[in-house]
């Protein structure tokens, strides 16, 4: 078991290589400093957002509603810091993020629907509310102290990335070495057994989609900083890398295998891929085809290697 | 008929017959034009594309799928019809590549859904992407407007006092029903969504069948995007954004389920004339068309709360 862990790590960074090393063969711009800095901060946003959809989709779940729930919030949080301290602002788009994951969680959890129905209608009326608020307008221009999380950097590395590194190192921690966590991994591995063991699903799952919706409107404080500017519409583009990294990084759909170590790996991968698209000149109309084409095939992957491993 | 059978058989009807029944009077108090031959005609134009793809997705849902990428099919499909018509293609060879396409396209979708096993939303999420790409890289993000005379019949002509959609769409309930309860493969859909294995096991290519439904739900996508183009005069690959989710939300207010593998193609019929009204009557009160998911997505909630509540 171990062996294979690290089997696929390593499978993982050599993915990574090999396509840094075709495009910097092909690119040569591509191996610059800079170059690399950016790829990071990519997939840094790409993590973030991803990051509670790991936690869901460890313990067969899905929300489809992140990318929405992301918009949402930030454009409620936008209007507000217009006009309120940060902080207030900051607090309340989180608030208004795990609300959408408290609702996903319950209706889940307690009227028994198929999760990805009710995620799927969440990021409907995510964005319809979103619309509503916003009116098609755009709000920029946020205040210095907020920009800190997206465009600031500590020691020449960028926020965001530090971000990333310290939550999946607390998502790690929290999914490893607390009851939540196991809980989490129980209930993907084997639903009915961490029933019997008399864990409380429900309450774990709620717990889950709050954590996913909150995450996902923290992704959104930073990418709002990052672009300066926040519309109704921000969210729609992000969900299929989110499903692509996690899928690349090992996690696996039908729950309880992988972790949210791979999901960085994932994203970087992802990053890696679009930012090689970008560098080879190769329009942008074509990264839905090629992502939407990434998650298929890995999932595809991951569902082959499962019915494997259960013949032999 | 006694009290007990009564309410047995009050229960089976579908939230969507008493919606249906409240928004008809509600619209006809907020607006006298309500009842006008011009505004009935326009509904039934609108209705046709939506309800077209509602029974397409009642196919899939019955045999305990979904189909998340049939919007951008319909885009997809548009979008290649744009470009053969614009390439001096006639109308049979125009109508003939569009229902292959979207047949081709729902049998990839179920393909990786039956032989492959991917759950159907990633499967299908997946292909949104892929779809979406595929019409973005052919109209550079643009629009391809005018088409000639004779294709723009198909939604702009009448026939015996009827707008030609409909007379396509009467059609295509028509053949719906035939396929669901005349045929073996009606049969079949039905014995896949209640338990495939006892389906496999009677020595049917529950596989083959399987692919199949995805594929003829597919090639109504093909009916829709014919309808669709020829009514906007112009195709876009953004133009099926959302159409999905109405199709969704019609098919589980008209009563089908996941888990009981029960529901039939009325209900989704009564589900997508509530939407379309609903819609209609949103406009008419001044709701512009992004918000108006919000209306979709409370009534979807509202009536599932209401089944949920009737229990079983």
């Amino acid at each position: 078991m171990l062996i294979r862990q690290y089997l696929a790590l390593i499978m993982r960074l050599a993915v990574i290589f090999i396509i840094a090393a075709i495009l910097g063969v092909a690119r040569p711009e591509f191996l610059s400093v800079n170059n690399f800095i950016n790829v990071l901060r990519q997939s840094s946003l790409i993590f973030l957002l991803a990051s509670g959809l790991t936690v869901v989709v460890l313990s067969e779940g899905i929300d489809l509603s992140i990318g929405q729930v992301l918009a949402f919030s930030a454009c409620i949080m936008g209007y507000f810091l217009k006009t309120e301290p940060m902080i207030l602002a900051i607090l309340v788009g989180l608030g208004i993020g795990a609300l959408c994951g408290l609702v996903n969680g319950v209706l889940i959890a307690f009227v028994g629907l198929p999760a990805f129905v009710v995620t799927y209608g969440m990021m409907w009326m995510a964005q319809g509310f979103a619309l509503m608020f916003m009116k098609a307008e755009i709000i920029w221009g946020f205040p210095k102290a907020f920009r800190f999380f997206g465009a600031g950097y500590i020691l020449g590395i960028p926020v965001p990335v530090i971000l990333m590194f310290a939550l999946c190192a607390v998502l790690y921690l929290v999914l490893n070495y607390t009851t939540f966590g196991r809980y989490i991994y129980n209930i993907g591995a084997n639903y009915e057994a961490a029933r019997f063991s008399g864990v409380r699903i429900r309450r774990i799952q709620i717990m889950a989609y709050t954590l996913s919706g909150l995450l996902a409107a923290f992704a959104g404080v930073v990418y709002i900083s990052r672009i300066n500017a926040v519309e109704a519409g921000i969210g729609d583009p992000l969900l299929l890398p989110c499903l692509a990294a996690i899928t690349i990084g090992g996690t696996s759909l039908y729950g309880g295998e992988g972790g949210i170590g791979g999901t960085i790996f994932g994203a970087i991968i992802i990053s890696l891929i679009i930012n090689g698209m970008n560098l080879m000149g190769i329009e942008t109309y074509w990264q839905p085809f090629v992502v939407g084409a990434i998650v298929i095939l890995s999932v595809a992957v991951d569902v082959l290697r499962a019915q494997k491993l259960q013949t032999t | 008929m006694d009290r007990k059978e009564f309410k047995k058989a009050f229960k089976k009807i579908p939230a969507a017959v008493f919606a249906l029944v409240f928004l008809l009077i509600a619209c006809s108090i907020i607006s006298e034009h309500f009842w006008t031959g011009e505004n009935l005609f326009n509904l039934g134009l609108q209705g046709t594309v939506l309800t077209i793809l509602a029974l397409a997705q009642t196919l899939v849902i019955l045999a305990e799928g979904i189909d998340l990428s049939s919007g951008p099919l319909v885009s997809f499909c548009g979008v290649v019809v744009a470009v053969s018509l614009h390439g001096g293609l006639g109308l049979p060879e125009v109508i003939f590549i569009s229902i292959v396409l979207g047949t081709a396209g729902g049998f990839l979708n179920g393909f990786l859904i039956a032989k492959v096993k991917l759950p159907p939303f990633v499967a299908t999420f997946g292909n949104m992407g892929v779809f979406t790409g595929l019409a973005l890289v052919m109209t550079k993000g643009g629009s391809i407007p005018g088409f000639p005379e004779s294709f723009r019949f198909i939604a702009g002509g009448s026939l015996w006092g009827l707008p030609f959609p409909v007379i396509i769409l009467i059609f295509v309930i028509l053949f719906n029903h035939v396929l669901l309860y005349h045929t073996t493969f009606g049969t079949y859909i039905f014995g896949i969504g209640g338990n495939q294995e006892a389906v496999h096991l009677v020595g049917v290519n529950d596989i083959f069948f399987k692919s199949a439904i995805y594929g003829v739900a597919g090639s109504y996508a093909g009916v829709a995007a014919l309808v669709m183009t020829s009514r906007l005069n112009a195709a876009h690959p953004l133009v099926g954004f959302g159409l999905e989710f109405e199709a969704i939300a019609s098919v589980i207010v008209g009563g089908c389920s996941w888990t009981l593998a029960n529901g039939n193609p009325w209900g989704s019929l009564a589900g997508a004339a509530t939407i379309v009204v609903l819609q209609n009557g949103l406009s008419v009160l001044g709701v512009p068309p992004a918000v108006q998911v919000v209306g979709v997505g409370a009534y979807l909630i509202l009536a599932v709360v209401y089944d949920s509540l009737k229990g079983d």
